[in-house]
């Protein structure tokens, strides 16, 4: 028996309509630790990791080890069905044929509920360690956006390279190129503003624009993005969240050099 | 589809059993722990159960098998740049090395941690190594594969073991010296022992490598063998991929995915957008090219080893292509084709591609198939076959080169006859397989609604000639209308088909002709293959329309109430009549039950206009001839009514087709004659050439049956023509500019009017003579259209500076809708354009205000008309019929 409810149906809305262009079918696993999800994009070139704490939820209740396997468009659907600021409680039975959703509004006493059909999905779950990266960047999300924004028009494929004075985003394409560098730099203020850069030895890659501008798509979820990077190594682009993560996965290209 | 309410096991690409698990589903491990180093290992080395030792030892066993077969042969696929893929160079390997130890590392540290948590690695994505080994390339020589260190195993996880030891396969050396054995070991350590789709584009590699013939056919025959010793179930997938199809043409196996699925495919498999794709494809000309830059461009995540494509998976997958109809079918289209290319890597991935836009580009057609097909059933057999022992190489290479030919080419014609008669692969590889080659003839036979290749006729220029090759025989002249060929078939239960002569199901498009059958078929026929000339005529009066009239008719869909233009089927042959064949009797025979067993109606149904005579004749056959040209006939075609020849005939007309049971007795007498050859040859030579007969030899182009057309050469007009602008060529000719886009001059405009597409005539020089000259962004090219050229909805990639003027010749001058030339002087809608045109020459002498105008093109139109009819044939291409303009 699975009962969890959050406090605000956005954050599940966010998430959904983060990955759902990446992933269509997935399991969302539920055991006492809270709901998590893992799943590759059909090309194999991302890798989608969330994980939602039970202290996100009050309450939280999970029996046991549920795998609820959902089409993440249907999910969209009914998420879509209700508002940002409502209470939403998810139940399911310990072997589930549907997931059930009720959203409460406490502005207007309305209450909607929805129960969506699953499937069986055939993926295991698997763990995930932490990994020693090479460098590590923080900075605010927005401006990581802009950044995927504004060099996808130019290209394809952006070189994010990470050196001690800080990081540089370069691509080159048919109408001519660009770059945008930022150094580290603190914001007394407003500490998600700061630009930190973590690193142990300089890295230079190249990734598919088109899976970053996607993967910005969670921008709203945290004010903060973490890239992770090392040679040989997925690039990990990592949103915080109250109560979990909502992790991307990425495999480099192979760089233009040769 | 994926909102389908059901609840319903999602099906992965498991095959059931743990170890040969789903390819790339993911690539963090498995939930279980994984005890030691060792498990590791071998998870990441190879799935059935060697450890990585195990399989190194198999490994240089396999190369000093090749080494030694190979020891008097140059490796000539070395420079093909495959094989310099195993070299690794020393920096990887360590950068590898280390890489692997810190894998192991973190397992343990992870496995005695948690217990239930596996530590999580990222291998190196593909095509690392290949990087390296592109670059090393040049100065790696070509040798035989080094047997790679034990330590080298891990780095490679990506590329497997058995890609390694495919991409050094050797397909192409001699079939008599290829003991498709030595591969048994190598199949059964591939999953389920299929045979992997790698294998086959390894075959691929190699042919595309080659222009010899010779090679072609030796590399597809020792692949083909290959299958039949290994791995037999796989054979028939391979046969379909190899000739680029699902199925035979009448059952109208179509992919029905356009290019943008898989250019959807690729932009998410690839990692790139429409624009990025797009440079690619210019760059390169060809689908498969361009994904496999974008696939190897693009990293991709994997943990678990991938399992390889099978042979039998990837037409598996195109059949389901084919299949998925409806609503919904585009995406499962392109989910499938997604999965096929996340699942391909390196040359796969190209030849997949090529596959999927149905343009694979190996030069093997459909006779290099059966040749290859026939050769490889004369020297390999399947394991638990019946049928009898097959000649074995060495008893083959023992016989003297003109027996052994002989052996080959008496396969083939087996394999070529058993074809043209039921040109299905989905029944001669079974066919083949069961009963191997002698017993193929039982297997494959004419079948009702399975249509039989056409037998064609040879082309005279003149009636003199013609009536000389004759000699005393007796023959029929017919008209040879200007319509569509068309083969009926009817079982006993009224069903009818009908096919076109490239053996397309037409039926949907005459629904009025199968409407009719019922009423032709006389009281004691039940089942028929019936062949004739379907021809647009006028209901009322009877006329005969021209060719165009009839192609103006709608494809698809048709219904009797909708058609607009009248047919009459004009039969002229019954090559089978209440199950009983009727191939090998006599024309006269054929002729006379056709006419007897069916009725004629009036301007519907009725038999072909025919003379029949001798060469005495001559005067009278010389009148029929000219009252076909009148009656808008292409001309006549001469059929031989008999098979014995007349005491004292004095003709020329000689054929050593022989029929099925006798090249079967010469293939057994060969594989017993255990390299007696003076013997073989004597049992080849003894008195083939005899008389050509009157039967009906399907797919054959026999004198038998002689096409005479209006002379072509002497009469026919040519165009001073201006070239004005090229498109990209596709495939071969992706480097050069094809088709060509002609025009003719306008004199009271000035304007050029584009007159037609030109794609034929051109030397290779010339192409590159050309390209050189309109070099694209060059002065003599522009990327607009200049006002004063008239060719609308036409967007070609260039446009030419007009400046020269190319001699063209074409079949005859039709109507268009699409083109504006001469528009106003014969039709007030519509212009003119050429059928079938030919470059023939440049024309240095004259300038492009000497060119042809459209007013000289109306007038040869007009003449065209009033002649009655067009002069057809275009350099001896058989083209009439065809709607594939």
């Amino acid at each position: 028996m699975l009962e969890a409810r959050l406090e605000q149906a956005q954050v599940l809305k966010k998430v959904v309509e983060a990955i759902k262009d990446l992933v269509q079918d997935c399991n969302f696993d539920c055991n006492d630790t809270g709901i998590q999800l893992q799943a590759m994009d059909n090309s194999h070139v991302a890798l989608v990791s969330m994980h939602l704490g039970s202290d996100g939820f009050s309450p939280y209740r999970c029996d046991r080890n549920i795998a609820l396997g959902i089409n993440l468009n249907s999910l969209m659907k009914v998420l879509r069905a209700g508002a940002n600021e409502d209470l939403l409680t998810l139940k399911a039975e310990d072997q589930p044929d549907s997931l059930n959703l009720v959203f409460e509004s406490s502005a207007n006493d309305r209450v909607s509920e929805y129960d969506i059909k699953l499937m069986d999905i055939d993926q295991e779950h698997l763990g995930i360690p932490d990994t020693e990266y090479a460098a590590t960047i923080t900075l605010p999300s927005a401006e990581f956006q802009r950044i995927c924004r504004d060099l996808s028009a130019l290209s394809e494929s952006v070189s994010i390279e990470a050196t001690k004075d800080g990081v540089k985003f370069a691509c080159s394409g048919d109408i001519g190129n660009g770059s945008v560098s930022l150094r580290p730099h603190t914001n007394v203020e407003d500490e998600a503003k700061s630009n930190k850069i973590e690193l142990t030895e300089p890295v230079n890659l190249t990734f598919s624009l088109k899976y970053l501008v996607n993967f910005c798509k969670a921008s709203s979820l945290s004010s903060t993005v973490r890239l992770c990077l090392s040679n040989e190594v997925p690039l990990l682009v990592e949103y915080k969240m109250e109560a979990g993560y909502l992790r991307f996965y990425l495999a480099p290209k192979i760089g233009d050099e040769e | 589809m994926p909102e389908s309410p059901a609840k319903r096991r999602k099906k992965n690409d498991k095959t059931g059993s743990p170890s040969k698990g789903p390819t790339l589903d993911f690539f963090f491990g498995r939930k279980q722990p994984v005890p030691s180093k060792l498990k590791l290992v071998s998870d990441a080395g190879s799935n059935e159960g060697l450890t990585d030792e195990e399989l190194a030892r198999k490994l240089h066993e396999q190369w000093a098998k090749e080494d030694a077969l190979l020891s008097c042969r140059p490796l000539k696929d070395a420079e093909t740049g495959e094989s310099s893929q195993r070299s690794v160079s020393a920096d990887q390997e360590t950068k590898d090395r280390e890489f692997a130890r810190k894998l192991q590392e973190d397992e343990e540290l992870e496995g005695s941690g948690s217990g239930n948590e596996e530590a999580v690695s990222f291998y190196p994505p593909e095509s690392s190594t290949k990087r390296e080994s592109s670059t090393k390339r040049e100065s790696e020589p070509p040798k035989q594969p080094a047997p790679p260190s034990k330590d080298a195993k891990i780095q490679l996880e990506d590329k497997p073991e058995w890609d390694k030891i495919i991409d050094g396969l050797l397909f192409d050396m001699d079939p008599l010296s290829f003991n498709p054995e030595d591969y048994k070991s190598l199949v059964e350590s591939l999953p389920d022992g299929r045979l992997s789709y790698g294998l086959l584009t390894r075959a691929f590699v190699l042919i595309n490598s080659t222009r010899s013939r010779i090679k072609i056919v030796d590399t597809l025959t020792n692949f083909l063998r290959t299958a039949i010793a290994c791995d037999p179930a796989s054979l028939l997938p391979a046969v379909w991929l190899t000739t680029n199809d699902i199925g035979p043409p009448h059952e109208q196996t179509e992919l029905g995915i356009g290019g943008s699925v898989i250019s959807k495919a690729l932009i998410k498999v690839g990692g790139l957008d429409q624009k990025g794709l797009r440079t690619l494809y210019n760059k390169y000309g060809d689908a498969g090219d361009a994904a496999f830059e974008a696939k190897v461009k693009q990293r991709t995540l994997q943990l678990r080893k991938p399992v390889p494509l099978t042979i039998k998976d990837v037409y598996s997958s195109l059949v389901k292509i084919s299949q998925s109809k409806g609503t919904g079918s585009q995406e499962v289209k392109q989910r499938i084709v997604e999965r096929l290319l996340v699942q391909s890597r390196g040359e796969e991935v190209r030849y997949l591609a090529r596959t999927l836009v149905q343009h694979l580009r190996i030069g093997a057609v459909k006779t290099t198939m059966l040749i290859a097909l026939s050769r490889a059933f004369l020297m390999t057999h399947p394991l638990d076959a019946s049928n009898p022992a097959p000649n074995s190489p060495s008893t083959l290479s023992k016989l003297a080169k003109e027996a052994k030919t002989e052996v080959f080419s008496a396969a083939e014609e087996i394999v070529k006859a058993c074809f043209a008669r039921c040109p299905n692969y989905n029944e001669i590889v079974p066919g083949l397989l069961t009963v191997g080659l002698a017993g193929l003839k039982d297997v494959c036979k004419l079948t009702v609604h399975t249509p039989l290749k056409p037998m064609l006729g040879s082309i005279t220029r003149d009636l003199p000639e013609m009536l000389g090759r004759l000699g005393s025989r007796e023959f029929t002249a017919e008209y040879k209308y200007d319509g569509q060929r068309a083969q009926i078939h009817c079982d006993e239960n009224g069903r009818v088909s009908i096919f076109s002569r490239h053996l397309e199901n037409m039926t949907d498009k005459y629904p009025d002709l199968v409407a009719l059958i019922p009423s032709i078929r006389g009281p004691n026929v039940t089942t028929f293959i019936m062949e004739g000339e379907v021809v647009a005529i006028n209901s009322d009066t009877g006329d005969l329309k021209t060719f165009q009239t009839l192609a103006s008719r709608g494809r698809k869909d048709v219904t009797i109430g909708t058609v607009q233009v009248n047919v009459c089927m004009f039969a002229f042959d019954l090559m089978q009549l209440n199950g009983e064949e009727l191939l090998a009797k006599p024309f006269r025979e054929r002729r006379k039950l056709l006419r007897e067993e069916f009725m004629e109606v009036e301007k519907r149904f009725t038999w072909v206009k025919s003379l029949d005579a001798t060469a005495d004749d001559q005067d009278a056959v010389i009148e029929f001839f000219k009252g076909s040209l009148k009656e808008k006939c292409e001309g006549v075609m001469v059929k031989l009514l008999d098979n014995e020849v007349p005491p004292g005939d004095n003709g020329v007309l000689e054929t050593d087709a022989t029929d099925l049971d006798t090249l079967v007795e010469e293939v057994q007498k060969k594989s017993n004659s255990k390299g007696k050859a003076p013997k073989g040859k004597e049992a080849k030579k003894g008195g083939k050439r005899k008389p050509l007969l009157a039967t009906y030899e399907p797919d054959k182009r026999l004198e038998s049956w002689l096409k005479v057309k209006k002379d072509y050469d002497a009469s026919t007009d040519t165009l001073d023509v201006i070239p004005i602008a090229g498109w990209h060529g596709m495939g071969r000719k992706s480097k050069w500019w094809s088709p060509i886009l002609l025009a003719v001059r306008n004199p009271d405009t000035g304007s050029l009017e584009a007159v037609c597409k030109c794609m034929s005539g051109f030397t290779d020089a010339f192409y590159q003579e050309m390209k050189e000259k309109y070099s694209e962004d060059g002065e003599n090219t522009t990327r607009t259209k200049r006002s004063y050229i008239e060719a609308p909805e036409l967007h070609p990639n260039v446009w030419f500076e007009p400046q020269e003027v190319w001699e063209i010749v074409f079949a005859d001058i039709t109507l268009s809708p699409n083109y504006t030339s001469a528009i106003g002087l014969v039709s007030e809608e519509r212009g003119l354009s050429l059928r079938f045109p030919r470059f023939l020459r440049k024309r240095d002498d004259k300038s492009i205000e000497e060119a042809s105008t459209s007013e000289d093109l109306a007038a040869m139109y007009r003449k065209q008309m009033s002649s009655g009819k067009p002069t057809g044939d275009v350099g001896g291409d058989d083209n009439e019929g065809d709607f594939e303009d």
